[in-house]
């Protein structure tokens, strides 16, 4: 039984992947590809630049992730393409006659499977290696500052211990040093997320938490709750000033500020 | 009783049919509710593993409830099941079910007596802590799980007292299984409050 | 066991009364006895029980228990404990009272009473289903119209967030009972050659438990609403209005309705099917739907437990969730994503099985690799059970575990993977008849594409940390819930609509509803996902200005939604009443559930069928599924086989390579 006999064709000689359609599927496959791998820089740019190197390296995965999978959308979309052109049938009628009875095809599962389990395999490897230097980063050689957060509903407010217990409810950090925050909450659960620092660690009742960052860039950015904690969630939010190494220590020799 | 028409329902299927299908169910409710049992087992395992704010047993005047007595609570449960067993294996003699079902059940409101004696004797309520609190979820849910064996146990003689079980003699065994994870559940949520109490490190 | 019994069948010990107390029974009186015993409950309760003198313990005491008492009393006043009350009094019910809970000549009138027919409670259930997609639905636009703009005062906070609580629980409810609770039901017995479900008196409990649920799902919104998000993280759900004592209730409820329809299903397929349907004989369908509803079995009694001890601590000021004395958040989280992640699966499974019976049936081509669907159903209902704390990377419960976690989470991509092998081999070289069910699958591959790239983002720990909690989650489960569980299920629907109701589901106006909605479901979520990505958390009311052309492009998308949705519940609504009417097998499809005639009689089929080869053996000459009654005027109808025995194997024409 010839497959291709619905396409009305003749008996074609030509190798597998010459032959419609595996032919022009490739090449819808490979425009759709260097679409996608166009658009692979789109998301990491919608994150904004990196003001850590936690951050760098999200944006940097991100945007491998993005390209790596290009080829597999591309594949299963250009499929579809295809078939909604080149297999249609129509009419408010089913086609006279059934299509192939084939119902495997062993070395196209055998290939499936595998090159599903190397890419599975390469995220894994990705993942793992890039978690073991952050665990890492949690003893460097340099002792980190301290920061103790807590949240409480709706606001945060920051200790500094190695700064004679200062307290702030802007969080103030040097450039260019690690720092490890101490996080825990007043009442409910919130969630700490420094937006463009890449880095978030929930804040849970009687339980404390770390997070290790090392902030570059210097400037004012986000910090936001990230998960529901009532009323006025969305307005639980503070500045966090990434300020010069001499601006952090006469903001540290400053007298507390008065908060309400 | 019969019917020329086709089966409609189970209990109209050939009894063959019918205890092959509703051993399957039995067994898949067992299997819902074991995940239900665990799940308030782990609730306590992990409180006590947590011991948030060093609360766990550590209030002032806290203790956990007798381990005897626990244990004297699934000693009756283990009981009623062997009464029960052995007026299953009695197959269709009438006189045995009734007399075997009604003593496991007999048991299983003696239990029920201790079980609900032990919540009220124990001298706490799920307000003082994380501990009183996991506990007395787990009592709780072994009263609801002797109250349900009850209905079984007594329909089985009321059933029995009637005769009603002679095309269907296997709605004994399936009350059976009940009655064995039942003893399982109870001797699993003894072990846990029994063997693990005081956080170890405290 | 012996058959030696001591009697023949005796007959019953007390004469029944022609009737009894059932055949007075219907919703009406189950609503009624429903508010009684709720009412008798709120007063003796709220005058008995005493104002502990810490906490507002009382108020949520008094709530819990009159809601429990209202599914009670429902279900007292529908009938449901009619059959173990006989039970126990060794009344067992008589083949003419079955023949009456079956809804045997009872019209219009069967659809509203404790009838245990499946057809019925699948048409019960795609009703309920549709209801809550409309009530959730609407919330939904509410969501997206008061983030049309920032610091947008349409609605204030407090009912933001009730809001999105309720539209979660509402569009999770929805979209579990979806496939397999009216095609469940409806279709799985008939496709397997059985007369009815394995326990159907289980079966309507098991709806009528839902259709008790729905009424305290909805007293939420006149409690203070669900003000948590439909995960109620405590200890936040304990510090919350009564709306949550509502919320509680009616989890545990649909729990035991899920929890009871999943042993139903699952014994039906396993114990029911016809003669000569052996597992390499049976629909996929079949497999999909019974890897669903087990996991549902498995998933739901920890949901359970979270809810029960929520409710003993706000109504008894229990300890689990409260840190100051010794609870923990983090049993709650675990708790919760133990049924959470199964959950996700036991919403996608049934769709994308019901897809994968479609499929060979539209594209005229068998199922593409059988094993490969089987394995990718195992697989994922397998890992799906130890994936749960990659919802947790950033809770801080347990920093080590990260690492394992993302093993088990990336691991599902591999059968995820084959069952997408599996719907583009078979569209692979297919005649594609391109009607509306089959369309759903192109939909589908194109949305879960992409759902699933977006969620290897999620499984990674660094990204996550970045992701967690923002709407860029949110855009990536509503592509996978939405893009591919709603899409799938709409495809079910307009395939399996002519046999439900005896029509044909509008075909223009259906296309035309269906995507539209596809196209407003990319603009609103491809939205989302920008939004998310710049920093947007979820479930925020005002988002801020940062974030303004984002929001507006999503609810934009979202109008654009609810314009394609409103058609096609348009069609529905207009085929249901006045389409053309459907012949027996309309699609050529050679599954059971088509050759019976429509509408489906009582007890399915005459004589029932005997299998004797598997269901997709299109392209294969001379080979036509069997069928026990093959019914009149089917269109292409199957030249009935000669019987072959019913351990004949199944045939296969292997062809030459492509």
């Amino acid at each position: 039984m010839s497959t291709g006999r619905h396409e009305g064709q003749r008996l074609d000689t030509r190798t597998t992947w010459r032959r419609p359609p595996v032919l022009p599927i490739l090449v819808i496959w490979a425009v759709l590809t260097v679409l996608l791998l166009l658009f692979a820089p789109v998301p990491a740019r919608l994150m904004g630049r990196p003001a850590s190197p936690t951050m760098q390296e999200i944006e940097t995965t991100v945007t491998w992730f993005t390209g790596l999978s290009a080829p597999v959308a591309a594949l299963v979309w250009a499929i579809l393409l295809y078939s909604v052109f080149r297999w249609r049938h129509r009419g408010p009628q089913p086609p006279p006659e059934d299509g192939s009875g084939r119902r495997d095809n062993r070395r196209v599962f055998t290939i499936w499977v595998l090159g599903s389990a190397v890419l599975c395999l390469f995220l894994l490897v990705w993942g793992l290696v890039v978690i073991a230097p952050r665990t890492s980063e949690a003893n460097p050689a340099q002792e980190p500052i301290l920061v103790d957060v807590t949240g409480q509903q709706w606001a945060w407010s920051f200790t500094y211990p190695d700064e004679g217990n200062k307290s702030a409810t802007e969080l103030y950090l040097p450039v260019g040093q690690t720092v490890a925050f101490r996080v825990t909450s007043k009442d409910v659960i919130h969630s700490f997320w420094l937006v463009q620092l890449g880095i978030k660690v929930d804040a849970n009742p009687g339980e404390t938490t770390v997070a290790t960052v090392r902030p570059t860039q210097i400037g004012t950015f986000q910090l936001r709750c990230a998960e529901l904690c009532g009323l006025y969630h969305s307005y639980m939010q503070t500045t966090v000033h990434v300020v010069s190494v001499a601006d952090y220590e006469a903001w540290a020799q400053s007298p507390a500020e008065a908060h309400s | 009783m019969t019917s020329p028409t086709p089966a409609l329902v189970a209990g109209h299927l050939d009894p063959e049919a019918a205890r092959r299908m509703n051993k399957l169910g039995v067994i898949l409710l067992i299997v819902g509710d074991a995940f239900f049992t665990f799940s308030l087992v782990f609730t306590y395992l992990y409180l006590r593993g947590l011991n948030t704010n060093g609360q766990w047993l550590t209030q002032k005047g806290a203790h956990p409830v007798s381990a005897t007595y626990t244990w004297l609570v699934v000693l009756v449960v283990a009981a009623s099941w062997l009464a029960y067993r052995w007026a299953e294996r009695g197959g269709t003699d009438k006189a045995r079910i009734v007399l075997g079902a009604g003593l496991a059940s007999a048991l299983v409101v003696l239990d029920l007596g201790l079980q609900v004696g032990q919540m009220v004797g124990a001298g706490f309520t799920p307000r003082d802590g994380a501990y009183q609190s996991a506990w007395m979820a787990l009592a709780g849910y072994h009263v609801v799980h002797l109250l349900l064996t009850l209905f079984l146990g007594v329909a089985i003689v009321n059933r029995a007292r009637l005769g009603r079980f002679a095309e269907t003699a296997w709605h004994v065994t399936m009350v059976g299984y009940w009655w064995t994870w039942l003893v399982l559940a109870t001797v699993i949520i003894a072990a846990a409050t029994s063997l693990a109490t005081t956080v170890p490190r405290a | 066991m012996t058959t030696s019994v001591t009697a023949a069948p005796s007959p019953p010990v007390a004469p029944v009364t022609a009737g009894g107390i059932m055949r007075h029974l219907n919703v009406v009186t189950g609503i009624v006895m429903g508010v009684l015993l709720a009412t008798a409950t709120w007063w003796v309760t709220s005058s008995t029980f005493p104002v502990l003198d810490e906490g507002d313990h009382k108020d949520d005491a008094v709530t819990i228990l009159t809601l429990v008492a209202w599914v009670i009393g429902f279900l007292i006043g529908v009938g449901a404990f009619v059959g173990p009350a006989r039970w126990l009094l060794g009344r067992d019910l008589t083949v003419e009272d079955e023949h009456y809970l079956a809804g045997k000549d009872a019209g219009v009138a069967r659809y509203f009473r404790f009838t245990t027919d499946h057809k019925v409670v699948g048409m019960q259930y795609l009703v309920t289903t549709m209801v809550l997609f409309g009530f959730g639905g609407t919330l939904a636009m509410l969501i997206r119209t008061n983030l049309i703009t920032p610091g947008s005062r349409f609605v204030d906070p407090a009912t933001y967030n009730s809001l999105v609580g309720i539209h979660g629980i509402t569009m999770i409810i929805a979209t579990i009972i979806m496939v397999s609770g009216p095609f469940g039901n409806f279709i799985l017995p008939i496709m397997i050659g059985a007369r009815d479900m394995a326990f159907p008196r289980l079966n309507a409990l098991s709806f009528w438990l839902l259709f008790a649920a729905v009424p305290v799902l909805i007293s939420s919104l006149f409690l203070g609403g669900i003000s948590t998000g439909w995960s109620a993280y405590a200890p936040l759900s304990d510090q919350a209005n009564r709306g949550m004592d509502a919320f509680l209730v009616t989890i545990v409820t649909f729990a035991i309705s899920t929890g009871v329809a999943g042993m139903n299903i699952t014994t039906t397929a396993v114990r029911m099917r016809a003669r000569g349907m052996t597992w390499s004989r049976t629909p996929i369908f079949v497999f999909g739907t019974v890897a669903s509803v087990a996991l549902g079995l498995v998933a739901f009694p920890m949901f359970e437990v979270a809810m029960i001890e929520l409710g003993m601590d706000r109504g008894m000021g229990a300890g689990f969730y409260d840190p100051s004395i010794g609870g923990s958040g983090w049993l709650y989280a675990n708790l919760f994503w133990l049924m959470g992640h199964p959950e996700v699966y036991v919403i996608l499974l049934p769709a994308i099985v019901a897809l994968m019976e479609i499929t060979p049936v539209f594209t005229r081509k068998p199922l593409f690799s059988f094993t490969s669907a089987i394995l990718g159903i195992m697989g994922i209902a397998g890992l799906s059970l130890f994936v749960w704390a990659h919802h947790m990377y950033v809770a801080g419960w347990a920093p080590v575990l990260g690492g394992p976690f993302m093993v088990t989470t990336e691991l599902i991509s591999i059968p995820t993977g084959l069952l997408f092998l599996v719907l583009l081999g078979t569209l692979w070289r297919g005649r594609v008849w391109m009607r509306l069910p089959v369309m759903a699958v192109y939909a589908l591959l194109w949305n879960f594409t992409i759902g699933g790239i977006t969620g290897i983002y999620l499984s990674d720990i660094p990204v996550d940390q970045a992701m967690h909690g923002s709407m860029f989650v949110t855009a990536h489960f509503h592509y996978t819930l939405m893009g591919a569980g709603l899409t799938g299920a709409m495809g079910a629907l307009a395939y399996w609509f002519p046999k439900m109701t005896g029509r044909m589901l509008h075909e223009k106006a259906g296309a035309i509803g269906f995507w539209v909605a596809q196209v407003g479901f990319n603009v609103t979520f491809m939205g989302m996902f920008a939004v998310g990505l710049a920093g947007q958390p979820r479930r925020v009311a005002d988002p801020g200005t940062y974030f303004r052309v984002g929001n507006l492009i999503s609810s934009i998308g979202a109008y654009t939604i609810m314009l394609g949705m409103l058609t096609f519940l348009g069609a529905i609504i207009y085929s249901w009443r006045a389409g053309s009417v459907a012949s027996a097998s309309p699609w050529g499809a050679r599954t059971l559930e088509w050759q019976t005639p429509t509408p489906v009689p009582l007890e399915n089929f005459e004589v029932l069928p005997v299998v004797t080869q598997d269901f997709y053996g299109y392209g294969e000459d001379g080979h036509r599924a069997a069928a026990g009654a093959p019914a009149p005027g089917t269109p292409g109808g199957p030249g009935a086989p000669p019987p072959q025995g019913p351990d004949a194997p199944p045939q296969r024409v292997e062809v030459g390579a492509p």
